[in-house]
């Protein structure tokens, strides 16, 4: 059952857009993911999943003011709409489940190899 | 002062960027370039902005190609529909693009049609890449055959071959009468092969009827090709039915086990197979024990999977010295063997005792490139008169551009118009095809057509877009790039490169027009000088009958007596060969006071005792043979070449000996004469030693009987010839050939090509005549006006055709002067084919040039004559 669908990349551009409030289009999303994340981010691949996302419906666009800065041009602004809402709703519900799902002694034993081997010494970085 | 983002960037992002995203990124990209600009230097913000330009690169973000959005059937219909007009508006240029192509498209179709066939040769066999014939060699003479142990030989020696097997073409058995006692029908069977019994695991053969696992296990069991057994019994399986083999030694018994399929060419045209174990030759075979000589067995052998073709011949040659050194010793030679790979063998190669003579690899490279360049010519026929007629278009592309249409638009016009051009000549082509292959088979004597290539439809439609493409391509880039400011202000559009490449092209089309006549020249005139040189002996009027029954072998010297009753036969003998056919039969000799190993390899051929006079052959020193003389039987008539090689004179030959040794004992023969060479083989050899003998002691068969005959009318005689034939051999059916036939027949290969060279230069010329025509046409209707202001200022005809024609003669000129050196080096080649051949001399070029002169002049003369007629008044009187 694919009831919604979101990447990982397109999940992360819609909850950035949630965080942004009004004020989310494409520099402002890009600066605030960089920021946050602490990871690059294309303009180019920043727009694809924009222009997927705006075609599934889970965003909308408006057409700001045009400033100087982006020589006379608008600005594009997003928001997220209700589709948008259920859609990252879903996916957070459903990573919960997953998260609760997996059973205590898994973790346990993850501890304890750390202890034991240095060969899991990468799995630090998980915990 | 404000850094703006980088140019280029934003010229390459508008290029490929979706326009209804082009206002949204573009502000993006800016705003983002202002806020680097304010942490990071002027250079790396620029870095930066390149680099997103090029992340924008993603199949969301390109614009899709233009022509999408335009409809384009109706554009396509539109193109169709002045396409069609402009045909139909030149009718004449029309014809001669469409006719030209249709030609060199048949011709190249044709050429390809024979091509295709002669390279299907024998690639039908299971495992066929790794089944190989064992060939021999000796004393620098190559021979696809070996001796008879070799085969079983390899089988034993080598864990790596699969399988070995034989095939034996008995010599002076290659007419085999084949008789159906029920029915009492009897024919003439040729390419009976006698084969192991592991003849068909080694060679692929598809059975209509009959096992092809077990077809050959039992001795006498004999397969019919398909055409053979339909002769007898029509569709019926014959599987069972003893039939009677008649040889020159007796008839035989032989029990058909299964019928196969032709429908898949070999080197071995077989039509029958008989089984090697028999009750005929077979006994003969079974004591063929000796390594060294009798290399009569064509071997071939299956290799197993990965096995080193190369490392397994290099052990052939001490495995023979293994197993055969005795031998080798007392035959006084040594043997090499080598390896030939199945798919090759067809056209690759043409040594000594093929099982029928081959095709040949170098005829069909100059086949194929006659192919290629006929269809170069006729495409840049094309190219040429698009390009030339251009001017002519140039307005209504030039409108076309102010109207709108893009370049790819008027591209794609014109590459319309050439592939309806090119689809019409294909239908053109289809009908000359159809035409033509009947008479293109009677050419080169086989039965081809289309439909036995299966994919020549797809080849065809296939070609036929690649030529309108090719032949389109120059055209519509051309036309395309018109500026239409220059063009409809009238101006000249013909650059100096397109008339460049205009005359390039026509140098190239003559190029190829006199290297194909030069060759037909060449090859004419060496086909002449074979037919004219005197060969040594007479071959007119000779007629060879083949004595290949036992009843007829039995009463060969009453049927001799009887026919020479005749007043019309002059002479006649018998002989177990005659020139023209293949003689394999030979024997080392060696000279007095020498030993067996300086030999010399001499062809034996036993001949009765009028053969000298009833071949007329010139007799220089001695004697020939005569039944007074009763010691013959150890004489021998030598021929020059066979005195010199043995050392001796030929002025003091006679008298002399020479001998062989045969089976550990010397013996003696006694020189009673001397001929001169004649041509025993064609003239592809030098002539090679030969003796002529009466000896028993060779055991050939005297296989025919040779007639020298005088008559004016041969239906009659030949009339006259069956008649006592059948009052004497009444069960044996009467055959006839033409001495001079067969021996023209070693020549068949050069007179095909000759025909179709002759036949395809032809074309060429003519289709780069239908170009020069054209081109001329269109140099004259350009040039009309400046042709009526040198009239009305006092120009005369003849300056004017002067004028017109000049130009294009200087093109056949140059192209003759390419062509000469290029023609020099193919008849070079070509005639290194021959031993005995004409030398390429000045008159060819002449020849050659001046017609090819002539013709252009006739050509473009016509035209050019026309235009400086034409009133002037005509031409001026409108502008």
């Amino acid at each position: 059952m694919k009831k919604y669908y979101l990447g990982e990349f397109e999940e992360i551009v819609l909850l950035t857009i949630g965080i942004l409030n009004k004020e989310a289009y494409g520099v402002s999303i890009k600066n605030e993911i960089e920021a946050r994340l602490a990871r690059d981010v294309s303009m180019g691949a920043m727009h694809t999943a924009l222009i997927r996302l705006e075609d599934k419906g889970y965003i909308k666009s408006s057409n700001g003011e045009a400033t100087e800065e982006r020589a006379g041009r608008p600005r594009k602004y997003f928001e997220i709409t209700a589709l948008g809402k259920k859609a990252i709703a879903y996916s957070k519900s459903t990573r919960d489940e997953l998260w609760n799902a997996i059973p205590k002694v898994t973790w346990d034993r993850l501890i304890d190899g750390r202890h034991k081997t240095q060969d899991l010494a990468h799995l630090n970085l998980m915990s | 002062m404000k850094q703006e983002s980088p140019k280029t960037a934003n010229r390459l992002l508008t290029r490929f960027l979706r326009s209804d995203l082009a206002e949204e990124v573009r502000g993006d990209l800016e705003e983002k370039f202002l806020l680097d600009l304010k942490t990071k230097s002027v250079f790396k913000a620029k870095l930066i902005y390149w680099y997103q330009v090029i992340n924008y690169i993603r199949p969301f973000a390109i614009r899709k190609s233009r022509l999408s959005y335009l409809n384009n059937y109706d554009m396509f219909q539109s193109y169709f529909k002045i396409g069609w007009r402009n045909l139909l508006h030149n009718k004449g240029f029309s014809f001669i693009n469409v006719f030209g192509l249709a030609i060199g498209m048949t011709a190249c179709v044709l050429i390809m049609l024979y091509v295709v066939d002669e390279m299907s040769y024998d690639k039908h066999h299971k495992d066929g890449n790794r089944i190989y014939r064992i060939a021999s060699e000796v004393k620098s003479e190559k021979f696809v055959a070996a001796s008879a142990p070799i085969a079983e030989g390899l089988k034993k020696d080598f864990p790596e071959v699969e399988q070995s097997t034989r095939l034996l073409r008995f010599p002076g058995t290659d007419k085999m009468v084949v008789k159906d006692e029920a029915t009492q029908k009897q024919f003439f069977e040729m390419n009976g092969f006698y084969v192991d019994s592991t003849f068909l695991q080694v060679l692929t053969y598809d059975l209509i009827f009959g096992d092809d696992k077990t077809a050959l296990n039992d001795p006498n069991s004999m397969l019919l090709s398909e055409e053979v057994a339909a002769k007898f019994f029509g569709n019926e399986n014959p599987v069972d039915h003893v039939m009677k083999i008649t040889l020159p030694f007796g008839d035989f018994n032989y029990t058909v086990k299964g019928v196969f399929r032709t429908n898949k060419k070999s080197h071995i045209p077989a039509n029958l197979l008989l089984s090697m174990n028999n009750s005929d030759v077979g006994g003969w075979v079974k004591n063929q024990h000796n390594w060294a000589t009798n290399n009569l067995f064509h071997t071939y052998v299956k290799l197993k999977i990965a096995t080193d073709p190369i490392y397994f011949e290099s052990k052939l040659t001490p495995f023979l010295e293994r197993n055969g050194g005795q031998d080798l010793k007392a035959a006084g030679f040594s043997k090499s063997l080598f390896i030939q790979p199945l798919p090759d063998i067809y056209l690759h190669s043409d040594y000594g005792f093929e099982v029928t003579p081959n095709g040949s690899i170098k005829y069909l490279y100059i086949f194929f490139s006659i192919a290629v360049f006929l269809l170069l010519i006729a495409c840049i026929n094309f190219m040429n008169l698009s390009t030339a007629r251009s001017e002519r278009r140039a307005k209504e592309v030039g409108l076309r551009k102010v109207i709108g249409a893009e370049k790819h638009a008027l591209i794609s016009q014109f590459l319309t118009e050439s592939i309806l051009m090119s689809v019409l000549a294909l239908l053109l082509a289809f009908l000359l095809i159809q035409l033509a292959i009947p008479i293109f088979n009677q050419l080169i004597n086989k039965q081809l057509s289309l439909i036995q290539l299966p994919n020549v439809y797809f080849w065809l439609v296939g070609l036929t877009i690649i030529t309108g493409l090719l032949a389109g391509l120059y055209p519509a880039f051309y036309l395309s790039s018109f500026k239409p400011v220059t063009v409809l202000k009238g101006k000249l559009v013909n650059t100096f490169s397109g008339v460049m490449i205009r005359k390039g092209l026509v140098v190239f089309q003559f190029t190829i027009s006199i290297v194909l006549i030069l060759g037909a020249i060449l090859i004419g005139d060496q086909m002449r000088f074979l037919a004219n040189t005197d060969l040594g002996f007479n071959k007119n009027q000779k007629i060879v009958l083949p004595i290949q029954t036992a009843e007829a072998n039995k009463n060969a010297e009453a049927l001799k007596a009887a026919l020479l009753a005749n007043s019309k036969v002059i002479a006649a003998t018998h002989a177990s060969s005659y020139p023209g056919i293949e003689n394999i039969n030979d024997m080392l000799f060696y000279a007095e006071g020498k030993s067996i190993n300086e030999t010399v390899d001499i062809i034996m051929c036993n001949a009765g005792n009028d053969y000298i006079e009833t071949l007329d052959i010139e007799l220089l020193q001695g004697r020939g043979f005569s039944k007074e003389f009763m010691g013959d039987s150890a004489a021998v008539v030598l021929n020059e070449a066979a005195i010199k090689q043995l050392g001796y004179a030929a002025a003091s030959a006679v008298g002399k000996n020479i001998y062989f040794e045969w089976q550990g004992k010397k013996v003696t023969m006694n020189i009673i004469g001397v001929v001169k060479n004649y041509h025993f083989q064609s003239l592809h050899q030098e002539v090679k030693p030969m003796a002529l003998s009466v000896s028993p002691f060779f055991g050939l068969p005297m296989s025919y009987l040779i007639l020298d005959t005088n008559t004016n009318d041969y239906a009659d005689l030949i009339a006259l010839l069956e008649k006592t034939w059948k009052k004497i051999n009444s069960g044996s059916p009467f055959a006839y050939s033409f001495l001079e036939k067969d021996f023209q027949k070693s020549y068949e290969k050069e007179e095909l090509t000759l025909t179709l060279i002759r036949y395809f230069t032809l074309i060429a010329i003519v289709i780069a005549c239908l170009g020069l025509f054209g081109l001329a046409s269109f140099t004259a209707e350009q040039r009309v006006k400046e042709i009526g202001i040198r009239k009305v200022l006092g120009s005369s005809v003849s300056q004017i055709v002067m004028l017109l024609s000049k130009d294009f003669l200087k093109l056949v000129v140059i192209s003759f002067i390419i062509a000469s050196p290029i023609g020099y080096y193919v008849m070079k080649q070509w005639l290194q084919g021959f031993a005995y051949h004409v030398n390429v001399s000045w008159w060819i070029f002449a020849l050659a040039g001046t017609s090819a002169l002539l013709i252009a002049l006739l050509t473009i003369g016509f035209q050019s004559v026309r235009a400086a007629f034409a009133n002037p008044v005509n031409s001026l009187k409108s502008e």
